[in-house]
């Protein structure tokens, strides 16, 4: 009896996430309407934090100077690189582009504490000293991130809206033609912004993502301890954090559909396992927001956050479940050559199909509306194999989880191709 | 995280309860589903006893207010 409540409850971890996910995709078609106040002319501030990005920063500085929009500048924190990181951002554009180097011992402690330092250094410029912090707009950006041309103006009327804290762009992959595990990331991240970052604007649990966040300087400000702290903390997932502490502060966080930021995706499968294993241990430090959520996040944000901070949990757990299916199909395989006849019944077959592949043709169809050329059809076979892919997180997952409990703590940077 | 779409989507084996015992491989498949199903149990168990946290935080405002 026991065995059997236990095998049954294991299913309904999946009926429970797929549940949760066709509620977040029939949330994501809706419309969302938008509060206005009175408009107001902000300044913007670029915020790169760079450990040895030659590769690609000059890039990213090429697309921001060329932005269609007044009044803005980008502030390149340079965490000690040991290449041309500084001379590149001294050869851009010194209107635009300001520099800021750290220093060995205390630079390289983490993406948080660079963009500590540049907001520490903005205020001691006197570059903000002119404007109000609600009419300056901070935006973090990956190095190797390319902005959309339109994305000042795509990202301002959110601000229109006092209550708006912080506003999350879209992510996408520029190389994303460069073979099938790039593809895979950028529908790994459209689908996540169009469905999962849509929803949560109507639950009001919308999350950062580190590049491309645009977030309110008088809204970063609240985040600053009395000890002169600054707004991001020195967890592996500082955007994770600072997205729900904006939120337990009273701000709204804002996902914006119509602009994005495009990256450079991972090519090699080592790699990205290694990234997401650092995504995955930052995931499991937030656990500590749990008490802030409990006291300070409205009801619905609230249940929506403590599911996503769970999720790493039920991630390790249904890692177990195709291994189970694996050993169990191989045994049967087997048994069936020793037996002379199939000793399986096909709903073996259609019942894993039916619970692990329906979402697919939902994903497949969101992908398809960003990537028109793909077709419907490769959309929906492509998302097949989005579904396999998403099994990456599992040895993520468990290489993650003992990196924490061996105490290891450092920055495994994705090193740029 | 953007593993959540992963989340709904593994393949369990939803016949295991139903599959004999003398497969090569069927009781440690069994055993890797059980100990999902325990820890879930368990997960069920401490999202339980947060939001029943999260509902006597919001009891209490309320009187307060």
């Amino acid at each position: 009896m026991i065995t059997e409540v236990m095998l049954w409850s294991s299913i309904a971890i999946i009926v429970m996430a797929g549940c949760y996910n066709s509620t977040l995709f029939a949330l994501s078609r809706r419309r969302v309407k938008h509060a206005r106040g009175p408009r107001a002319e902000r300044l913007y501030i670029f915020l790169l934090a760079c450990l040895n990005e030659e590769k690609v920063l000059a890039e990213s500085l090429a697309r921001i100077t060329a932005l269609p929009a007044g009044n803005f500048l980008a502030l390149v924190i340079d965490d000690a690189s040991d290449d041309r990181t500084a001379d590149i951002a001294r050869a851009a554009d010194p209107q635009r582009v300001r520099l800021l180097q750290r220093q060995l011992p205390n630079a390289r402690k983490g993406k948080g504490a660079a963009l500590n330092a540049g907001i520490r250094h903005l205020r001691q410029s006197g570059v903000l000293d002119d404007y109000h912090p609600r009419d300056v707009i901070v935006c973090v950006v990956d190095a190797d991130g390319r902005l959309d041309p339109h994305v000042v103006q795509a990202v301002d009327p959110y601000f229109d809206d006092p209550r708006t804290g912080a506003t999350q762009i879209g992510v996408r992959m520029y190389n994303r033609n460069k073979g099938l595990l790039a593809r895979l990331q950028d529908m790994e991240f459209v689908i996540y912004g169009d469905i999962f970052q849509s929803a949560r604007r109507y639950i009001g649990s919308v999350g950062m993502g580190g590049n491309g966040q645009f977030m309110r300087l008088s809204a970063l400000d609240t985040l600053c301890g009395y000890d002169g702290s600054g707004p991001w903390s020195d967890s592996l997932t500082e955007d994770l954090d600072l997205g729900v502490r904006l939120i337990a502060r009273g701000w709204t966080n804002q996902h914006c559909t119509t602009a994005a930021v495009s990256q450079q995706a991972v090519l090699d499968v080592r790699r990205l396992v290694r990234q997401r294993s650092r995504w995955f241990q930052g995931h499991l430090q937030s656990a500590g927001l749990v008490p802030l959520i409990l006291r300070e996040v409205p009801t619905r944000a609230a249940v929506d956050l403590l599911y996503h901070l769970s999720s790493p949990v039920l991630i390790l757990l249904t890692s177990l479940m195709p291994l189970s299916f694996l050993v169990a199909t191989g045994g049967t395989v087997i048994g069936s050559v020793e037996a002379g006849r199939l000793l399986f019944s096909p709903m073996w077959v259609i019942g894993p199909y039916v619970l692990s592949f329906t979402a697919a043709y939902a994903y497949g169809w969101v992908y398809f509306r960003r990537e028109r050329n793909l077709g419907l059809a490769r959309a929906v076979l492509l998302s097949h194999v989005f579904v396999l892919y998403g099994y990456i997180w599992f040895a993520a997952g468990w290489w993650g989880l003992w990196r924490m409990l061996t105490g290891k703590q450092t920055w495994l940077k994705t090193a740029r191709t | 995280m953007y593993g959540k779409p992963a989340l709904g989507t593994v393949m369990p084996l939803a016949g295991l309860t139903a599959a004999p015992e003398v497969l090569p491989g069927i009781p440690f498949a069994r055993g890797l589903q059980e100990a999902a199903g325990a820890g879930f149990l368990l997960y069920c168990a401490i999202a339980a006893a947060l939001l029943s946290a999260k509902f006597w935080f919001v009891l209490r405002s309320f009187g307060d207010r």
